[in-house]
């Protein structure tokens, strides 16, 4: 039963670091939420691999198999949060970019205006 | 009080030091009394200046956008600015300014929102590449379904839009590789596009930033951009007024 030790492992490592970086603040509290979760279902299938094995049962598949599948769709799942998130990044970053430079485009524009004004 | 259309000539360029001058000038000469706005997307070179010295307006972005994010700015100074056309002519000279006055007629006259400038209408427009063309041809394929008529040069960049479409663009606009994209963003507010025939310059200076290696991934990006903008949720604020 290696793979269950490897789950406990990478659940430990998975909690350990997220645990770490929140209180380093190398991590915002929301987005570690996330990995918190997925380091508690790896600790959960870890100790308890029971259930897993039920499903792995019922879908008629290799217990090992199941449990990379599993560690592989928790995987899929957090990059795919990852991937809205920095995407939604770049869509406000572009706002404020835009927004930045047309200010500073007004402001040149007001300074500009108020010099010919004082002539 | 005159009631005179407010018109704005904008120009995206990166890296345009050689070219940019003479695209200022040409509009000048073409559309004396419409200003012309530069965004200069994060260039290195001196592009700023050179816009600047020439009499354009400069929109400086403080970090490189792309082109879509590049032109949006513009889109959105001009629509707050209070425009009634926004023309773009792109800063790598291949665009003849003098093109500019039968845009502004067909947008005028037309009642399309949005008028292309298109090197495949009529006869001799056309000066690019053989894999660019195969290109055009694709998409010019792919977006006759979608937009429910031809557009011969789909990829053009030089568009001009007029106050309806204007209003879309400022809170919509496709951000990498804009034309084909744009096009599907306006066919779903129910816009008329006219092309008119428009003869395109060999680029002078500088580098296009669509080139054989990156033609794969241009194809691929774009064909993602129109299907994800045909199931796109629209969340952009209400379209235009009627």
């Amino acid at each position: 039963m290696n793979y269950i030790y490897l789950f406990a492992a990478l659940a430990a490592v998975t909690l350990l670091a997220t645990l770490i970086s929140l209180r380093r603040s190398r991590i915002r509290v929301e987005y570690s939420v996330s990995w918190l979760v997925a380091g508690c279902l790896l600790l959960g299938c870890a100790l308890f691999p029971s259930g897993l094995l039920r499903i792995a049962d019922a879908l008629g598949l290799d217990p090992q198999i199941c449990f990379v599948v599993f560690a592989g769709a928790l995987a899929l799942a957090l990059l795919f949060e990852v991937s809205a998130v920095v995407s939604r990044l770049r869509d406000e970053n572009v706002i404020l970019t835009q927004r930045l430079a047309i200010l500073e485009y007004r402001l040149q524009q007001l300074q500009s205006e108020h010099g010919n004004q004082s002539k | 009080m005159t009631d005179q259309p407010r018109i704005l000539v904008i120009s995206p360029a990166l890296n345009e030091q050689g070219a940019i001058a003479g695209v200022v000038r040409s509009v000048n000469e073409a559309m004396p009394g419409v200003p012309v706005l530069v965004i200069d997307d994060h260039s290195t070179d001196g592009t700023v200046n050179a816009a600047m010295a020439a009499g354009a307006r400069v929109l400086c972005l403080p970090v490189h956008l792309g082109l879509g994010g590049a032109v949006q700015a513009g889109y959105k100074l001009a629509f707050e600015s209070g425009y009634d056309y926004v023309i773009r002519v792109d800063g790598d000279g291949q665009h003849n300014p003098r093109d500019i006055p039968r845009i502004l007629d067909a947008l005028r006259n037309t009642g399309a929102e949005v008028v292309i400038g298109s090197r495949f209408v009529g006869a001799g427009g056309a000066h690019t590449s053989i894999a660019r063309s195969a290109g055009i041809v694709f998409f010019r394929l792919l977006l006759r379904p979608i937009l429910g008529r031809m557009i011969y040069d789909p990829t053009s960049g030089f568009i001009g839009v007029n106050r309806r479409a204007l209003e879309v663009f400022a809170h919509s606009f496709p951000l990498t590789y804009p034309e084909i994209e744009a096009l599907v963003v306006l066919q779903r507010k129910r816009f008329r596009f006219h092309e008119i025939h428009c003869v395109m310059r060999p680029r002078r200076t500088g580098k296009s930033t669509i080139t054989a290696l990156k033609s794969l991934r241009y194809m691929v990006h774009v064909l993602l951009g129109v299907f994800v903008n045909i199931l796109k949720i629209d969340s952009a604020p209400a379209g235009p007024a009627e």
